[in-house]
C-alpha cells in the first residue's frame, strides 16, 4: 500500500506516461470484478495514447512520486466529457477520485465549458451522483450523467450587490409615479424587487405577501434568512411609509448592506441617498425624447443599429397631419413605463388616435417594420460605484402589442450577431449614462427591423422585468452549475381567485408538474392572485428550450383549468351580466 | 347567514363527502348562493341541484351552482375556512400591473370628501353671496322646513359637481373632446342649481333684463348640457 501520510498532489500528465496510465485504468476497472474477456474488450476504448495526453487535458494525482489516479477532460467548450476518471484500486474511497473530479470541473469552469458529460461505470454512478452530477438517460448500456460546471460569480452581480447581502425595496409605483404625477396602488409589480440580489437579507414590499412565498423562493434560489416587511403601502407610496416608521427605517439602514430600490426617486433618497447626479440622470434619460437623441448621437459608431425618426408633436392638428401621411407610426408619451403611454397607430385608427392623444405633447416615432422570432431584444447592465459598465446580458422580450409581458434569457435566446450588436450599443449607452452621473441598473430595449438591424427604442434607468430573469438565472447557475434558460411571465391570468392557502396548493401542484418536465417554477408575483381579475407572475427555469416551453404550457393550462370548477356557475368573466338562474343546457352530442 | 340545513341535505347525497354552502361574489355588487362540494368520484352539478330540489328546501335556499373541489380549506381548529375558498373571476380588467394602473377607491373617496366639504361651505356662505335669498322668517312650518331641504340639496349638488369636476374625468369611458364636453355637462347640471336658484329668488318677476340674463345663463345652458349628454350616450364608439 502507498504511503497514506503524504499529501496527494495533482499535475498534468506527460505523454510518456500514457502506457502506465492505461494500465492503471484497467487495474482500476478490474476492481469491480469484471472477467478477463470483458476487460480485454474494454482495453481499447479505455487506452490513453501518448499523442492524446495533452489534447485530453490529462491530469494525474500522485503521492510521493507514485501515481494514484488519472482523469481527462475531453472535447471543446461548451460541451465536454469526463473521459477517464480512475484511481488505483487500493485508494478507492480515500478521496483521490473526489480530488480529481473537482479538479476537472474547476478546469471545465475555467475553460468555459457549460456541461460535462459522464459515461459512468454502473458501479461508479453513486460516486458521480454524490459529486453533484445528474442522471440524464438510463436507456443506454452505461449510465450517462452530466455535470454542470459552476462559473465564477458574474462581475455584474458583484457590482450590483457589492458582493454581500442586500436590502430590497419594491417602489415600482412610486418610481413610475414620479413621471405621471401620482403613484397608485395596488403595486403588485414591486414583488419583483425581491429577486434582484444574490442574497437578500431584508425585503420591503408595498403589498402584503404570505410568509411561505419568500421561504419557498429562497429555498430554490439559495437565500438564507430573509426578513420581510410587506403590506406597508397599499397606495404604492413605499418611501413615505418607510419614513413614517422610524423602527423600520432603522432596520433597513443599520445593517450596512446596500439598500436597493426598484428605481431611484427623490422620495426614496432620504432612506438611502443616491450618488450625486443619479436622480437627475434618471429623469433625463427615462425621457424617450432624450433617449432618442442619445441613440442618434451614438449610432454612427455602431453598424447594425438604426435609430427610428422621432418628432415632437405640439398640437392635435399637427398630429392629424402626421397620421394622414398614411405611414404607420408609434405614438409615445415622453415618459411611459412598460409600454403604457405607447401605441402603434395606423391610418385607419387615426381619428380616434388623434383625439386620444391630442394636446399631450407627445412624440411621433417612425414604426419599425418587422416580424420574426427576435423582434424585441433587450440589453441589461449595471454601472458600478466607480462608473464602470458591467454588461448583464441580452434577453428576448415578450411584448403584447406595446405592453411588456415577460422575457427569456439564457444561452441561445438571440443569435450571436444580434446579441453582440445589442451588447456593443448597450454598453456605449451605459458609458454616457455613467458620464452623466448615473449609477445602478439600466436596460436598453430594441426592436428588430425586417433586415435584422436593431432599432433602440428606450432606456430604463432602474431595475427591470428582465433583471428578475437575470438574477434567477445567476442564482440557479450558482447553485446547480451550467447555464440556465429563464423565462419570466409577469401576468399569467388565473381561472379563479385564490386565497393564500389555495394559491399555495396550486403553486405546489404546478411546480411539481414542472419538475417532472425538467423545469423549475418560481412565483414572482403572488399578490394579485385574489384580485377581482386575478393574475400570477412566475419565472420558469430549465436547461433546454423544450423543457421551458413544455413547462410554460403546463403552467398556463393549470392556471386556466382553475376556472373549470365554476363551470356550473355559468358566469362569464367578460360579459359582466352577473348572476343568471338559467341552468346550463346539456349540449347535444351529435350534430 | 347559516345554511346548515342545506349542507345536511347535501351530505345525504351518496357522492358528497364534504360540503359548504355559502354566498360568493360574482359581480361588483352581486352575489349568489353556491355549494362547494368534495365528491367521491365524478359528480354532475346539475344532478346534485336536482337532488336538492326534491326535498323540503325552499327555492331560495337551493344553491345556484355546485362547485366541485378537491378539498375544503380548514382552520387550525378543523372548521371550514370560508375565507379560504377559491372564487370566480369577476368582470373587469386586471389592476396593478406594470403601467396598468386603475382608478383606485381613493380618488373616488377624495372626490366625495371634497364634495362634502364644498357643500357645507356653500351652505354657510349662501347668505353672504345672496343676502336674504334664503330668508324663511316669513314662511310658516312645515313649508319653511321643506324649503331648507331644497337649499341643502342645492348645496350638496354643487359640492358633488365640483368633486366630479376634479376626479370624475377618468371614470368616463372613452376620451377626446366629446368626453370632455360630457364631463363638463354633468358638472354644470349639478353645480348650476345653487347659484341659479339663489339668483332667481332675489330677482323681481318683472325685472325683464335680469330674468332674460338668468334664463340664458342657466336654463338654456342646462338644456344644452343635457343635449350634450344625449349625444355622448348615443355616439359611435370608435376603437383604435
Amino acid at each position: 500500500m502507498s504511503d497514506l501520510t503524504g499529501a496527494v498532489a495533482l499535475r498534468a500528465a506527460r505523454p510518456e506516461e500514457a502506457e502506465a496510465l492505461s494500465a492503471l485504468v484497467l487495474r482500476s476497472k478490474a476492481y469491480w470484478g469484471y472477467d478477463e474477456a470483458f476487460l480485454a474488450g474494454c482495453a481499447e476504448a479505455l487506452r490513453l495514447r501518448p499523442a492524446e495526453v495533452v489534447e485530453r487535458r490529462t491530469v494525474v494525482a500522485e503521492r510521493g512520486g507514485v501515481v494514484l489516479g488519472v482523469a481527462t477532460l475531453d472535447g471543446e467548450p461548451p460541451d465536454g466529457e469526463l473521459g477517464l476518471l480512475f484511481v488505483e484500486p487500493d485508494v478507492i474511497g480515500s478521496g483521490v477520485g473526489r480530488m480529481l473530479y473537482r479538479h476537472v470541473m474547476a478546469e471545465a469552469t475555467r475553460l468555459g465549458f457549460d456541461r460535462v458529460a459522464i459515461e459512468s461505470d454502473p458501479h461508479a454512478e453513486p460516486f458521480h451522483l454524490a459529486m453533484g452530477a445528474e442522471r440524464t438517460s438510463s436507456g443506454r448500456a452505461l449510465p450517462v450523467l452530466v455535470a454542470w460546471p459552476v462559473r465564477p460569480e458574474p462581475s455584474w452581480s458583484v457590482a450590483w450587490s457589492e458582493g454581500g447581502p442586500t436590502v430590497h425595496v419594491g417602489n415600482v409605483a412610486e418610481f413610475n409615479g414620479q413621471f405621471t404625477g401620482e403613484a397608485r396602488g395596488p403595486d403588485h409589480y414591486s414583488c419583483l424587487a425581491a429577486f434582484c440580489g444574490p442574497q437578500p437579507s431584508l425585503i420591503v414590499l408595498p403589498q402584503p405577501v404570505d410568509e411561505w412565498w419568500v421561504r419557498d423562493v429562497g429555498a430554490v434560489l439559495g437565500w438564507s434568512e430573509v426578513e420581510v416587511h410587506s403590506g406597508i403601502a397599499g397606495d404604492g407610496h413605499v418611501s413615505e411609509a418607510i419614513l413614517a416608521r422610524p423602527d423600520l427605517l432603522e432596520r433597513l439602514t443599520s445593517r450596512g448592506a446596500p439598500v436597493l430600490p426598484w428605481g431611484r426617486t427623490t422620495a426614496f433618497d432620504p432612506i438611502s441617498p443616491s450618488p450625486e447626479g443619479v436622480v437627475r440622470a434618471v429623469r433625463r434619460y427615462e425621457s424617450k425624447r432624450q433617449a432618442n437623441a442619445l441613440f442618434r448621437a451614438l449610432a454612427p459608431e455602431h453598424p447594425g443599429i438604426v435609430v427610428p425618426e422621432q418628432r415632437l408633436v405640439g398640437s392635435r392638428r399637427a398630429l392629424v397631419r402626421e397620421l394622414a401621411a398614411g405611414k404607420r407610426v408609434v405614438l409615445k408619451e415622453e415618459y411611459g413605463v412598460g409600454g403604457s403611454g405607447t401605441v402603434v397607430a395606423s391610418r385607419e385608427g387615426r381619428r380616434a388616435s388623434a383625439r386620444r392623444w391630442a394636446a399631450r405633447g407627445l412624440l411621433v416615432e417612425e414604426y419599425v417594420e418587422g416580424t420574426g422570432p427576435y423582434r424585441d431584444p433587450t440589453f441589461d447592465a449595471v454601472i458600478d460605484v466607480d462608473g464602470e459598465v458591467h454588461p448583464v446580458g441580452v434577453g428576448l422580450m415578450d411584448v403584447d402589442g406595446t405592453s411588456y409581458r415577460g422575457v427569456t434569457v439564457g444561452p441561445g435566446v438571440l443569435p450571436d450577431p444580434l446579441g453582440d450588436t445589442a451588447v456593443g450599443f448597450g454598453v456605449a449607452v451605459g458609458r454616457t449614462l455613467s458620464e452623466e452621473g448615473y449609477r445602478g441598473w439600466y436596460d436598453v430595449d430594441f426592436v428588430t427591423d425586417a433586415s435584422g438591424r436593431l432599432a433602440p427604442v428606450e432606456i430604463n434607468l432602474r431595475l427591470t422585468g428582465p433583471a428578475v430573469a437575470f438574477h434567477v438565472q445567476a442564482a440557479l447557475d450558482r447553485r446547480r452549475g451550467g447555464r440556465h434558460l429563464v423565462r419570466t411571465l409577469d401576468r399569467l391570468p388565473l381561472g379563479a381567485r385564490l386565497p393564500a392557502g389555495a394559491l399555495r396548493d396550486h403553486v405546489a401542484r404546478t411546480a411539481q408538474r414542472c419538475r417532472e418536465l425538467g423545469a423549475t417554477l418560481l412565483v414572482t408575483i403572488p399578490t394579485a392572485a385574489f384580485d377581482p381579475v386575478p393574475h400570477l407572475g412566475v419565472a420558469i427555469a430549465a436547461r433546454d428550450g423544450q423543457a421551458l416551453a413544455d413547462a410554460e404550457a403546463a403552467v398556463r393550462d393549470a392556471n386556466a383549468a382553475l376556472g373549470g370548477m365554476f363551470a356550473d356557475l355559468e358566469v362569464s368573466p367578460r360579459d359582466g351580466r352577473g348572476p343568471r338562474t338559467r341552468r346550463v343546457r346539456p349540449r347535444r352530442a351529435s350534430r | 347567514m347559516a345554511y346548515d340545513d342545506v349542507e345536511v341535505e347535501l351530505l345525504a347525497h351518496p357522492q358528497v363527502a364534504e360540503c359548504v354552502v355559502t354566498r360568493i361574489p360574482i359581480g361588483r355588487r352581486k352575489d349568489v348562493l353556491v355549494a362547494y362540494v368534495v365528491a367521491t368520484g365524478r359528480i354532475e352539478p346539475a344532478e346534485v341541484r336536482a337532488f336538492l330540489s326534491a326535498p323540503r328546501l325552499r327555492h331560495s335556499r337551493i344553491p345556484q351552482a355546485v362547485i366541485p373541489v378537491n378539498s375544503l380549506p380548514r382552520t387550525s381548529s378543523g372548521e371550514v375556512d370560508r375565507e379560504g375558498l377559491p372564487l370566480p373571476v369577476l368582470p373587469g380588467r386586471a389592476a396593478g400591473g406594470k403601467g396598468a394602473w386603475q382608478d383606485g377607491d381613493e380618488t373616488r373617496r377624495f372626490g366625495l370628501y371634497l364634495g362634502g366639504i364644498l357643500a357645507v361651505v356653500a351652505f354657510l356662505i349662501t347668505d353672504e353671496l345672496w343676502p336674504g335669498s334664503t330668508d324663511l322668517s316669513a314662511v310658516p312650518q312645515p313649508w319653511a322646513g321643506l324649503f331648507t331641504g331644497l337649499y341643502a340639496a342645492e348645496c350638496l349638488s354643487f359640492g358633488l359637481g365640483i368633486g366630479f369636476l376634479v376626479t370624475g374625468r377618468r371614470r368616463l369611458t372613452g376620451s377626446g373632446r366629446l368626453t370632455t364636453s360630457a364631463h363638463l355637462a354633468i358638472v354644470w347640471l349639478l353645480v348650476a342649481w345653487w347659484p341659479q336658484d339663489n339668483f332667481y329668488r332675489l330677482t323681481a318677476k318683472t325685472d325683464w333684463g335680469r330674468q332674460a340674463a338668468l334664463v340664458y345663463g342657466f336654463n338654456i345652458t342646462l338644456m344644452l348640457a343635457a343635449a350634450v349628454l344625449v349625444v355622448f350616450a348615443v355616439r359611435d364608439r370608435r376603437v383604435d
